[in-house]
């Protein structure tokens, strides 16, 4: 597979990006990340009696002098997110051609770059079978970013995945920023789980769905003998022939709206980002169309 | 069934090739994908297909053998043999001078080819067609031809004469195919009707057209007292239907205008009816041609005009006589006409006129080294052979007592024309010479059966007259029957060109070759032009046309034309003719010809409709991969 490259250009303008973040955050560093706790921001949150041992410098003499009681004014608290990013490195993420693996790594290291500038930490995993390979870890500042960044091109792609199993048993945290899997999901039902799981750790759950051209709109004609890519006991023979495309094309839709609507169902969201899209349409497109940036 | 090229069976071998190209492109194309689960999905999407969808292969498979074997019959030519389904015909097709009536669209003859022809085209094939065309005589055009398009083709081709009908001969033909074939169909193509008919289909094409024609005219040169010549025209017309008003004009000398006119009124009878032009005063003492036409138009045209020629004396020639005592001879051509002649000694002519050409040599007991090779050449008492003169002296003969001289009895029409106003009574001699002679000598006068006057031709085809006596050792040149007979030998020796001005057509006529003649030729009223064999004394020429022929005779380098009329005949103008019977004797029997049935045209239909077929399977397949 050839190096992915990103336009300095495209990572300049998603700075200017902000990730909106559905979940209370609850990170355990300080960090930019509004919070629904109280803490130590500039921003104002709220009043509540002052009690013996608060800090008097919270005490808003305004209101002392109008209501002759003490109220401690409260700010909220700013935490440091851990964006976790799954790849699917299965074989058919590559075969034929590589722009899905591609297309994939592009977007998860735009992704990581957006969290990198909100002061976020950055995982970035590799799903082979059922376990996840990490890549990048913890990553933080855009310093650490350009080195650990080319990690990436070390992904390989092969073997079958198992969301579901690879990421159950990993460490996904709790509570804290995105969890974004980034796969062709061409399964039956393996990344469901997944997605439950990491809903119920509280994490903002991104599911990224990547289809090559000829996924989308097959080319094919006439007699053909499917092999799978990852598993060649897997065959399809047919004729191909628009009745075919016909249903073929039904059945795309469906896994699709499967999918979609899965997310849906758990507040999760679902962006279907075609390979030979353009980055700068999916992030200033398709990305804030859907309320996960802004 | 037969197949005519069995040789093209070979063409199956494109079944195999159609099935093996058929499997070769059957095979699926393996490829790896991503994932197959989307395809695999895909089959419970997949709704009812067009049942055509899955068959297209094997329909286009079906199709191409379909198509491979009847291409291969196509090229085989297969010939369905039809018991007893095809006839055998014989068509008599009248091409006399009436079939050339026209009712403004088409002659009865063009209508008379429609008729065979939509016979011949829906007979069945194998069929056996003979026809026979009939003017002056019946002349079998094609016999037991099998082919529709040979037989079409020379139906085409096929043009009317301008002469009579002589339909007995035909039937004479048809009689003989029936006798021969008695299922054959004979059809009879004319115009006449026929009060009786047996085993034969008449075809009657005439139609309601009225016609009408010149049947006689007399030209008539008077001088009148102021010594101008004047000519009066007359004759006669019929009209063969109706009483009808005709305009009748007279042109004279080929003038542009009617020199003159006149309006008749024309009955329908046998003889028709007289008329007279006024007086046509003439520039000249007489006139060349006149020429007479009825202005108004009917259904035969070629009977409308009739062209009068003058004829002219056309025995214009040098005459030379070698003798030492030329008096008898020179009295007697003097006697029968204004002759340019000259007469030389034997010395005389070999000095001087040896190489000379003249219209008529006449050798009188001398005999020259070589024969003259133009002209015409009298040998009288020859008593030597010369080369090429068509006979050979062998002996003298002195009678004891004078024998007489007998004419021929002969019925030859040339022998009697030679022999015209010859009594031969009282003709006797004394001495003569026996020759040898070629069978191209006809004998005037004999004596004992040995021949003393003849009439022929030399090698070089120029006529010949032989005495085989000397005129001095009998009693011949006292007598008028001498006069008689030089007159009768000058005119053979310089025929006319042609004996009249006016024929009919469909004659077979004579056309004289005249002395020094180079070439004749003659020309048709249609332009169709002829030459004559020179080498001839005569040749003869069927007249096929109606009209006025040219006859071009260039002799000596000078070429003289002379006209003649041929016209229609006088039995082919009316336009419908009541003949009492055409029967075929015989009885038809009913064993008639294996037909054929040529089924390419179908299987060529079918070849396109498989191709459509094929090509609209093959688009709904491309438009199913679209």
């Amino acid at each position: 597979m050839s190096k992915f490259t990103i336009d300095e250009e495209l990572l300049a303008q998603i700075e200017s990006l902000q990730s909106l973040l559905k979940n209370n955050v609850a990170g355990m560093f300080g960090g930019n990340r509004q919070s629904k706790s109280f803490g130590s921001s500039c921003e104002f949150a709220d009043y509540r009696d002052y009690l013996p041992g608060d800090d008097i410098n919270r005490i808003d003499w305004n209101a002392y002098a109008r209501f002759d009681k003490l109220y401690e004014k409260l700010y909220y608290d700013e935490r440091q997110m851990h964006t976790r990013i799954y790849i699917d490195a299965s074989r058919s993420m590559v075969h034929a051609d590589d722009s899905k693996a591609q297309a994939s790594l592009r977007i998860a290291a735009c992704l990581a770059y957006l969290s990198v500038c909100e002061m976020d930490k950055v995982s970035i995993y590799a799903i082979h079978g059922d376990k996840i390979e990490e890549i990048i870890s913890s990553m933080v500042g855009k310093e650490s970013y350009i080195s650990a960044i080319n990690k990436l091109n070390d992904v390989e792609f092969y073997g079958d995945s198992r969301i579901s199993e690879a990421i159950l048993p990993a460490k996904v945290g709790r509570g804290d920023g995105y969890s974004v899997i980034i796969s062709d999901f061409l399964t039956d039902d393996n990344y469901e789980n997944a997605i439950d799981h990491l809903v119920s750790k509280k994490r903002d759950v991104l599911c990224v769905q990547v289809l090559s051209a000829d996924e989308i709109n097959p080319q094919m004609r006439g007699k053909m003998h499917l092999f799978d890519s990852e598993d060649t006991n897997k065959t399809y023979r047919k004729k191909i022939d628009r009745d075919i495309v016909r249903a073929y094309k039904e059945a795309l839709r469906f896994v699709i709206e499967r999918i979609k609507n899965y997310c849906q169902a758990r507040e999760a969201t679902y962006l279907l980002a075609p390979a030979n899209a353009s980055l700068f349409d999916i992030f200033f497109g398709t990305m804030i169309d859907l309320g996960v940036l802004k | 069934m037969s197949f005519m090229y069995p040789l093209c069976l070979l063409a199956l071998l494109g079944i195999p090739a159609v099935i093996i190209i058929y499997i070769l492109r059957s095979q699926y194309t393996e490829q790896t994908v991503n994932s197959t689960y989307i395809w695999t999905l895909s089959e419970k999407f997949l709704k009812r297909r067009n049942p055509l969808s899955g068959l297209t292969g094997i329909i286009a498979l079906i199709l191409q053998l379909l198509m491979v074997l009847l291409i291969t019959l196509a090229l085989v030519k297969p010939i369905i043999t039809l018991k007893d389904a095809a006839n055998e015909y014989c068509f008599i097709l009248d091409a006399s001078a009436s079939m050339n009536m026209s009712d403004g669209e088409k002659t009865r003859f063009e209508k008379g080819k429609d008729e065979i022809e939509d016979v011949i085209s829906s007979s069945k094939r194998g069929s056996e067609y003979t026809l026979i065309y009939v003017n002056d005589e019946a002349t079998t055009i094609y016999e037991g031809v099998s082919s529709k398009k040979t037989a079409l083709k020379l139906l085409s081709e096929l043009e009317p004469s301008y002469a009579g009908s002589n339909i007995d001969s035909a039937k004479m033909i048809a009689q003989e195919f029936f006798n021969k074939s008695p299922s054959t169909e004979t059809y009879l193509v004319t115009d006449k009707s026929y009060n009786m008919h047996q085993n034969v289909t008449i075809i009657d094409v005439s139609g309601d057209e009225n016609n009408y024609g010149i049947t006689d005219v007399i030209c008539q040169v008077n001088t009148e007292i102021d010594g101008t010549s004047v000519l009066t025209v007359g004759g006669k017309l019929n009209s063969y239907k109706k009483p009808t008003s005709l305009r009748v004009e007279a042109y004279v000398d080929g003038a542009d205008a009617p020199s003159g006119s006149g309006e008749f009124m024309i009955l329908p009878t046998t003889d028709g009816t007289e008329f007279e032009l006024g007086k046509i005063k003439l520039d000249k003492p007489s006139y060349s041609s006149v020429r007479v036409v009825i202005a108004n138009e009917d259904a035969l045209f070629s009977d409308n005009e009739v062209i009068i020629y003058n004829a002219k004396n056309e025995k214009q020639y040098k005459t030379i006589i070698v003798s030492e005592a030329p008096f008898f001879l020179e009295a007697s051509i003097d006697a029968v006409g204004d002759y340019d002649v000259i007469s030389v000694s034997p010395e005389e002519f070999e000095a001087k006129y040896k190489n000379s050409s003249f219209g008529l040599y006449i050798f009188d007991s001398y005999v020259p080294a070589e024969l003259p090779q133009s002209g015409t050449v009298w040998m009288i008492n020859a008593n030597q052979s010369v080369s090429g003169a068509g006979f050979s002296y062998r002996s003298e003969v002195v009678l004891k007592e004078p024998c007489d001289m007998e004419k021929s009895t002969s019925s030859q029409s040339t022998i009697r024309a030679l022999l015209k106003g010859v009594n031969a009574k009282d003709l006797y001699l004394i001495k003569y010479l026996r020759y040898s002679t070629s069978g191209d000598y006809m004998t005037l006068l004999s004596t004992d059966g040995i021949p003393l006057v003849m009439a022929g031709e030399n090698d070089f085809g120029n006529r010949m007259v032989l005495f085989a006596f000397d005129i001095h050792d009998s009693n011949i040149a006292l007598t008028g029957d001498f006069v008689s007979l030089v007159d009768n030998l000058i005119n053979y020796s310089f025929p006319s060109v042609l004996d009249s001005t006016s024929y009919i057509a469909g004659e077979e006529i004579i056309i004289n070759t005249v002395a020094n003649c180079e070439s004749v030729k003659v020309i048709s009223p249609s332009g169709k032009t002829k030459y004559l064999d020179t080498q001839k004394t005569m040749n003869t020429y069927v007249l096929g046309e109606s009209g006025t022929y040219t006859v071009e005779v260039n002799a000596g380098g000078s070429i003289r034309t002379h006209s003649f009329f041929s016209e229609t005949p006088y039995g082919e103008r009316a336009p419908k003719t009541v003949e009492q019977n055409f029967s075929i004797i015989g009885t038809p029997s009913r064993d008639r010809l294996d037909g054929e049935f040529d089924p390419t045209i179908i299987i060529f239909v079918l070849i396109a409709l498989i191709f459509a077929a094929d090509w609209m399977v093959y688009m709904y397949e491309k438009r199913q991969l679209r």
